[in-house]
């Protein structure tokens, strides 16, 4: 039971959504790179999205592993 | 201005959001049991949690969206407000402040008032708190109903609606416990919307050397032009900025206003308080350079008319607050438009989240515990905690559509907060390390204090007195800056209220050593246990001499 162990850290969560989004964000990306909708944004080249994506999702990976056996007692 | 083409990504970014933020309040409600738990998130939080949570409670909608186009108003000027405006104020409260509020085991400000100086400053400094968070609240409930307004395309009612359900959704299952983790989870979200801005707009522009090319000296130098109030876009001198945003404006709001601060009561000893507000001034200056670099860069895209970039303009009056979302509209693809609207409801969140948390600790501690029911269980105070959030939303709800009336509430925002908390840092600061300050001097400083901003300010807008009336020696230009007149009012204030606290203290009787244990600098309560000796890398101290390092650098680079 998480109750008897305590509370969830903080940063598992932080781990959780930025993975979430960062994945939906880099598979954006990938869909806009197959069949671009878009174009009047500048700096489209660049394929923003798609690095941006990518680093949020490890950022997120990296939280959500590091803290996935942390719980705080309260 | 055209609504932003949201697609399947985006939506789908922002439903990912809303049913984590919910989720989190659920799961966190089985972790709240007590009125401490509610209100102090247990005293249980690491120097991270808080210090996070510290920043993240500053960094409202008002504050990010509002100084980005501040930047395109004044140029560097605005990064005053990351600097003089606040790391002196936040080293000083991590530094000297924090151990007499944190021994003290107060759940507010206002309970410091009480047990150093009586019940009538207490009471007063938590109405005019109620007070200035209701409006405050108010005008972040309709900055995110204009965002969602006009860049969704939503109905301004239902906007309005939406975003204060979700708020007393959530902070009303968990309290500061349930604000603090999302305020962390917002923390990191608001970060992944907006700090990738500047790096495509230096882009965009070619690079910084191009900021520097395109901009005069009043726009990009942080006070070789504060001689002359003419010669700088603020309108403002260096003794303006000095004495009313460093001092008087900047401690009032970091060292005083409880919205901030309760966050660094909530942590687990009292090195990770003190730790709170300077780790928080660590990210106050990355915010800085974020929204004050974005703001820049969008006035050099401004001035070359070939960019094809232009702020939006509403009957014949430039809105300055339109900058970041016409930013991200520049830049962003899909994908990354729900990050940056979702970091924007997030800026609201965080600050509203903020807001409420703190209005319903002060509410029922400092005026229904105080006032109204003074011997409430617990229980009861959990419950009255619950019931005050819904009833804040409400009349946060009445003041978005009074804020929709006002012309501009960036404005009117510091005006309000130089006339409420000015006089109540005062009082504090003069009260926390001199003895001499009677219980009667303390609340006649603030009182008086208050009264005489209140009045001059209202003198001012009904055109009984002008802007320059309360700047000393001001000429043509100074006189032109509602801003300049904010950062005085707010000296007036502090100087009126400490004043008439020592005058009043001159003739009337004080409380003994004893009673003031723990509340006033020497006389720090003796079985409080010592702060545990650590390695110098781990001290306050050694932190924040290194943010002041920074701070004085920027200061210098920048002249």
């Amino acid at each position: 039971m998480e109750t008897e162990k305590g509370m969830r850290s903080i940063w598992y969560f932080v781990g959780l959504i930025l993975l979430a989004i960062g994945i939906l964000v880099f598979l954006a990306g990938i869909f806009e790179l197959i069949s671009p909708t878009v174009e009047n944004t500048k700096l489209i080249g660049l394929h923003t999205n798609i690095w941006w994506g990518a680093l949020i999702t490890v950022t997120g990976l990296i939280y959500t592993i590091k803290n996935k056996n942390k719980y705080v007692e309260r | 201005m055209n609504s932003m083409p949201l697609g399947f990504f985006d939506w789908a970014i922002m439903l990912v959001y809303f049913a984590f933020i919910v989720w989190i309040g659920f799961y966190l409600k089985k972790f709240t049991k007590s009125d401490e738990d509610f209100f102090l998130a247990g005293r249980k939080n690491s120097m991270w949690v808080c210090g996070i949570a510290f920043m993240s409670a500053n960094m409202g909608s008002m504050e990010v969206i509002g100084y980005t186009g501040q930047s395109v108003k004044y140029g560097l000027y605005a990064a005053h407000f990351y600097l003089i405006g606040a790391v002196p104020a936040m080293l000083f409260l991590g530094v000297f402040m924090m151990p007499f509020y944190y021994h003290s085991k107060i759940k507010s400000i206002p309970g410091y008032l009480k047990a150093r100086f009586n019940e009538s400053a207490r009471v007063f400094n938590a109405a005019m708190f109620v007070v200035n968070m209701i409006l405050v609240s108010g005008i972040a409930l309709y900055l995110q109903a204009l965002i969602f307004h006009t860049f969704l395309g939503w109905n301004w009612d239902l906007s309005i609606w939406l975003s204060a359900i979700f708020v007393a959704l959530y902070v009303t299952l968990s309290g500061l416990l349930s604000a603090m983790f999302t305020e962390i989870v917002q923390f990191f979200l608001i970060w992944a919307g907006i700090l990738i801005l500047p790096i495509l707009g230096l882009v965009d522009i070619g690079g910084p050397a191009e900021i520097s090319a395109n901009l005069s000296a009043g726009f990009k130098t942080l006070w070789a032009t504060s001689g002359n109030a003419a010669n700088n876009p603020m309108y403002v001198t260096w003794g303006g900025l000095i004495l009313g945003l460093g001092f008087a404006i900047a401690f009032g709001y970091w060292t005083t206003d409880f919205l901030i601060i309760q966050r660094a009561f909530s942590a687990k000893d009292l090195r990770s308080a003190r730790m709170t507000p300077i780790i928080g001034s660590y990210f106050k200056l990355l915010l800085g350079v974020v929204v004050v670099g974005t703001g820049m860069i969008a006035l050099v895209l401004i001035n070359n008319p070939s960019s094809g970039f232009s702020l939006l303009v509403e009957s014949g009056k430039t809105n300055y607050d339109s900058v970041l979302p016409l930013l991200m509209q520049r830049y962003f693809t899909p994908g990354l438009i729900g990050v940056g609207v979702t970091s924007m409801v997030a800026m609201f969140m965080a600050g509203m989240a903020g807001n409420m948390s703190s209005f319903n600790a002060v509410w029922t501690y400092d005026i229904y515990h105080s006032v109204i029911n003074k011997n409430a269980s617990s229980q009861k105070l959990l419950y009255i905690g619950r019931v005050t959030t819904i009833a804040g939303i409400l009349l946060s709800v009445a003041g978005a559509y009074i804020a929709r009336s006002m012309p501009t509430v960036i404005d009117y925002l510091q005006a309000i907060s130089s006339m409420f908390l000015a006089p109540s840092v005062a009082v504090i600061i003069l009260g926390m390390f001199w003895k001499f300050i009677t219980p009667k001097g303390g609340y006649w400083g603030m009182l008086v204090g208050t009264l005489v901003a209140v009045l001059l300010f209202i003198a001012q807008e009904v055109k009984v007195i002008p802007t320059s009336f309360v700047i000393p020696g001001s000429d043509g230009a100074s006189a032109q800056s509602f801003m300049a007149a904010n950062f005085w009012r707010a000296v007036w204030a502090w100087v009126i209220s400490s004043g008439t606290a020592i005058i009043i203290s001159l003739f009337t009787k004080n409380k003994t050593d004893e009673e003031l244990h723990g509340y006033v600098k020497g006389l720090l309560d003796k079985n409080e246990p010592a702060e545990e000796k650590v390695a110098l890398y781990k001290k306050p101290e050694f932190w924040a001499a290194i943010t002041l390092i920074i701070f004085i650098v920027i200061n210098i680079l920048l002249w």
